[in-house]
């Protein structure tokens, strides 16, 4: 959407722009909501060679539910925590609207953290620590009352104010941890992690109340995750990043079903990948397989995915365009659904199928029509990934 | 658990496993104390003690302009020398265990390794720096601050001060370490993430956090130096004479056990009733990540 030229050019302040000190001093009024860049941001940590995070650009959205979703060690937190100002970049600028805050300490930035561990403060009860941040920016003493009532009441703690953090459920610490995030109204939320230590059912309900509670309030979120179902049932946009780099940004359905590269693909619900190189016109050979395919990209080897849900079998598989001829080699049993592991000349592909509908060591056909599958690119492609 | 251990009453089991430690508390601290105060209440005499109760040991006691003054002397030279290794080693501590990264726990053995070190010696030696032939008027001389060699540093309470402090700082740093270094980092970056700059988080935070470990290592700190009598005889001279160089003499030069004892059991309550108002400040309301509550 905006390249890396144009952002830096944005950034020129025009005429005054007030200090970050003075903007925190009224953390009662909603401040509008400003787009967070990330301009050619990379971070070599010390003693280490390959970067963490390795030439960044992102524009985050006002008001927007972001998600950075990624396996351990691709950089995600990293990038989280340099938003935050616990890291400093090795290169590469962060800006809030128009204001450089790149070298910008923490506590001078209008942006709070849900941290993994919740890191309340031990030593105080719960309405001293949502009370916490507006106290350090010297909100007078009734106001932190009611604005600490107000937000305990929106993640729904109210009848705990008087305990300490340590006499508190995970799921209760993690609401108030939202609350002190969000009690001074700051430009944005970061969350890191904040529901990994949570247990199932209680991360599916504080995934719907996140949600609301962004709707309601809406300050931008930055939500980092490995968790590809949470990012997909929350967030506005996602980006996934591997290796730091980003591989894709794009709304949940279009990196689902419009992948960009293998490792998108792999990573974002379950798929079969196909190792294919062109030998003519929407044609392509994959193992012993010849198929075809619709759009391509330009290099002559790619990968095609096809997703589990996408594969028609017996019957129903007689028309699409590609069909393989294979046998059932395990059918692994899950509630709803059947999650079939077929063989298919040289390759092992994974379908879903009704209960009870195709034995093991039967023998199936399988197709999928051209527009099911979705070339990808091994590598993600080095022109910026602006969403 | 052994086939004999798992036949026994459990009643039997517990008695049997916690004797040793009742049997050590009884012959190595009731017992003691006891005939303390028992020595307390009786008559002295040439030579022993006669077994008849009285209370005039306490009375000489407190009627003692002596003993007043010793208890206030002492009582001031240890809030003085806690107070000042508190102030040293607590700040130490924190940047200790804040910016020394993964050399943290060889700075802390560093501030530790005096307590190896016998506390005579430790003493001692601060005859070698505060003397009159010592480091500290050789420095004087050469800058030219003084003309001549000064008696002033050593024998005075200020002497006994300054190096009480010095032994009590690894006790502090001891005590204010350990804390500090279970202090989860994110609460660092929660309180900065709050709005709070590293002043604002070490006063509002980690000093409310700390503080009970803090006066422990205080407490401690007054305890040694309330009751000690070797550094007063070391380095105090005639004015840095404390309340426990006067027991010792009660009990050896005098020879006077119920005087002493009455003595002694009256520095003990005054220690006591110190502590007593300083463990106020120890109630400890938190429990710190990966403690059970």
């Amino acid at each position: 959407m905006i390249s890396v030229d144009q952002a830096s050019a944005a950034a020129q302040p025009q005429g005054v722009i007030p200090s970050f000190g003075e903007r925190r001093r009224d953390p009662t009024r909603w401040a509008a909501q400003e787009p967070v860049r990330l301009v050619g941001v990379s971070k070599v940590y010390p003693g280490t060679d390959a970067p963490a995070v390795a030439g960044l650009d992102l524009r985050i959205e006002p008001g927007e539910f972001f998600s950075l979703l990624g396996p351990s060690g691709s950089g995600k937190t990293t990038t989280l925590r340099m938003l935050a100002g616990f890291e400093r970049p090795s290169a590469g600028k962060v800006f809030l609207g128009d204001t450089d805050i790149t070298d910008v300490p923490p506590y001078r930035r209008p942006v709070h953290t849900v941290f993994q561990s919740y890191a309340l403060f031990p030593h105080m009860n719960v309405r001293q620590n949502v009370g916490y941040p507006l106290r350090m920016s010297g909100v007078p003493k009734r106001e932190i009352r009611t604005r600490v009532d107000e937000f305990l009441e929106r993640v729904a703690v109210t009848q705990f104010v008087d305990r300490m953090p340590h006499q508190l459920s995970g799921g209760q610490r993690q609401r108030v941890a939202l609350a002190r995030a969000l009690v001074a109204k700051p430009q944005l939320v970061l969350l890191d992690e904040p529901l990994g230590a949570l247990d199932l059912k209680l991360r599916q309900e504080m995934q719907v109340v996140l949600q609301h509670l962004q709707r309601e309030v809406g300050i931008t979120f930055v939500y980092v995750t490995h968790d590809q179902g949470e990012a997909l049932a929350m967030s506005d946009r996602i980006a996934i990043m591997a290796d730091g780099k980003v591989h894709q940004i794009g709304s949940p359905q279009a990196v689902y079903s419009r992948p960009e590269t293998a490792f998108v693909a792999r990573f974002v619900g379950r798929t079969n990948l196909l190792e294919c190189e062109r030998v003519g016109n929407a044609r392509v050979v994959s193992g012993d397989l010849e198929l075809r395919v619709g759009e391509t990209p330009s290099e002559s080897r790619f990968f095609l995915s096809v997703r589990p849900e996408a594969l028609r079998l017996g019957d129903a598989a007689v028309d699409a365009d590609n069909v393989l001829d294979g046998f059932v080699e395990e059918a692994i049993y899950q509630g709803a659904d059947v999650e079939l592991r077929i063989r298919a000349v040289s390759q092992l592909l994974i379908a879903r199928a009704a209960v009870g509908r195709h034995e093991v060591g039967s023998a199936v056909r399988v197709g999928w029509d051209v527009a099911d599958a979705v070339a990808v690119r091994a590598e993600p492609t080095t022109e910026a990934r602006v969403g | 658990m052994s086939v004999v251990a798992a036949r026994m009453p459990r009643s039997l089991g517990r008695a049997l496993t916690t004797a040793p430690a009742l049997l050590w508390i009884a012959v190595f601290v009731l017992a003691p104390n006891v005939i303390l105060v028992l020595y307390s209440f009786w008559k002295n005499q040439i030579f022993g003690v006669q077994k008849t109760f009285t209370l005039d040991n306490y009375s000489q006691v407190i009627h003692s302009d002596t003993v007043l003054t010793l208890l206030l002397r002492s009582f001031l030279i240890a809030t003085v020398a806690a107070t000042l290794a508190t102030l040293i080693a607590f700040p130490l501590a924190y940047v200790v265990v804040r910016y020394f990264g993964r050399r943290k726990f060889l700075a802390a053995l560093l501030v530790i390794v005096p307590l190896w070190v016998s506390f005579l010696m430790r003493v001692f030696s601060w005859k070698i720096i505060l003397g009159e032939n010592g480091i500290l008027n050789g420095f004087l001389e050469q800058t030219g601050l003084i003309s001549k060699p000064s008696g002033i540093f050593l024998f005075s309470p200020w002497a006994v001060g300054i190096v009480m402090t010095y032994v009590g700082i690894p006790y502090v740093f001891l005590a204010a370490y350990t804390l500090l270094d279970r202090i989860p980092p994110s609460l660092y970056e929660a309180a900065g993430d709050c709005g709070a700059s590293s002043w604002h988080t070490l006063r509002t935070v980690i000093w409310p956090i700390a503080r009970p470990a803090v006066v422990v290592g205080y407490m401690l700190v007054f305890v040694i130096v309330f009751g000690d009598y070797v550094t007063p005889a070391l380095v105090g001279g005639f004015s840095g004479t404390m309340i426990g160089s006067f027991v010792l003499q009660a009990f050896g030069g005098l020879n006077n056990w119920p005087y002493g004892a009455a003595l002694a059991l009256t520095t003990v309550v005054c220690a006591l009733v110190f502590l007593g108002l300083a463990s106020l400040l120890l109630r400890k309301r938190y429990v710190l990540e990966g403690e059970t509550a």
